[in-house]
């Protein structure tokens, strides 16, 4: 028994990009048929749309990570029913093109945020972010602009050409250049 | 105000407010001093740093520089140079007065 379910949990190990890369292209196909605007080029690993998808809009080659919420209605107007029991508040949500947004984080109802933006990791998002900003924390605030972000990660030795490799090359690369042994591996 | 005068007080306010960007105490504002190493500067750090320091001297470091800072006396380099050219006054009005 431990043994088939040790087995399972085996062939449940992280998958080879290629396989991701066909899974982000279902779910983007799967977004659009409930409603989400996403246009082309995009890496989308949430599928947390709210119940209104149709009130979000993702331009072109916007990569947004796993966990990040969008929320398209302001639950707050449960405080509206004693006098209208039917009322919902909702907001429309855009993401210019050349977009990223981290890991987990939560867009609000009415958030605009422009193109060639960083969302950082947990950053909670409402009102507007100008093209070319960086933003982080709750609630995002600007810490820089993305031209500077990116250069600097362009400098950095600690980036490497390993997106498109198979991953266990793509590990080996990897563990060489932050000079770990491969008896490390997992 | 004579021009050694002038450059020793923008130097002064250049660590000062790099100080005051990296939350340590003045003296360790040494030009030798790595960023990351010495001063545990990182990506979010480094760039929260550059956009105070433009702000504050009323200067546009070109990122191609800026991401390249290794040093605080890159940073003060980088910095005393622009804020020098930026006009006739030299450094802020309040300069002397932020060391």
């Amino acid at each position: 028994m431990l043994t088939r379910l040790f087995r399972r949990r085996r062939a449940a190990a992280p998958s080879p990009p290629s396989d991701w890369k066909a899974r982000n292209q279902a779910l983007i196909a799967r977004l659009r048929r409930q409603g989400v605007a996403i246009g082309t080029g995009c890496v989308i690993l949430t599928d947390q749309f709210s119940t209104e998808p149709c009130l979000v809009e993702i331009g072109d080659r916007v990569a947004i990570a796993g966990g990040t919420m969008f929320l398209t209605h302001d639950g707050a107007a449960w405080l509206l029913r004693r006098t209208r029991p039917e009322a919902q508040h909702f907001g429309r949500i855009t993401v210019g093109s050349d977009t990223f947004i981290g890991q987990n984080c939560i867009i609000l109802p009415g958030a605009r945020i422009g193109s060639h933006c960083v969302v950082g990791a947990g950053a909670v998002v409402r009102g507007m972010v100008a093209d070319g900003m960086v933003v982080m924390g709750n609630p995002a605030r600007v810490v820089g602009r993305t031209s500077l972000l990116v250069a600097m990660m362009d400098a950095s030795p600690d980036t490497l050409d390993t997106y498109s490799l198979p991953e266990p090359e793509r590990q080996r690369q990897i563990r060489q250049h932050f000079g770990r042994r491969e008896s490390e591996a997992a | 105000m004579p021009a050694d005068e002038s450059t020793a007080s923008l130097e002064s306010a250049i660590r000062t407010e790099l100080a005051r960007q990296l939350g340590v105490a003045g003296d360790r504002i040494l030009p030798a001093a790595s960023l990351v190493d010495d001063l545990g500067v990182d990506s979010l750090l480094h760039m929260t740093m550059v956009v105070g320091l433009e702000a504050r001297f009323e200067i546009v470091i070109p990122d191609a520089v800026a991401a390249r800072f290794t040093s605080v006396g890159d940073v003060i380099e980088a910095v005393r140079s622009r804020a020098t050219l930026a006009g006739p006054g030299g450094p802020p009005a309040d300069a002397g007065a932020a060391a």
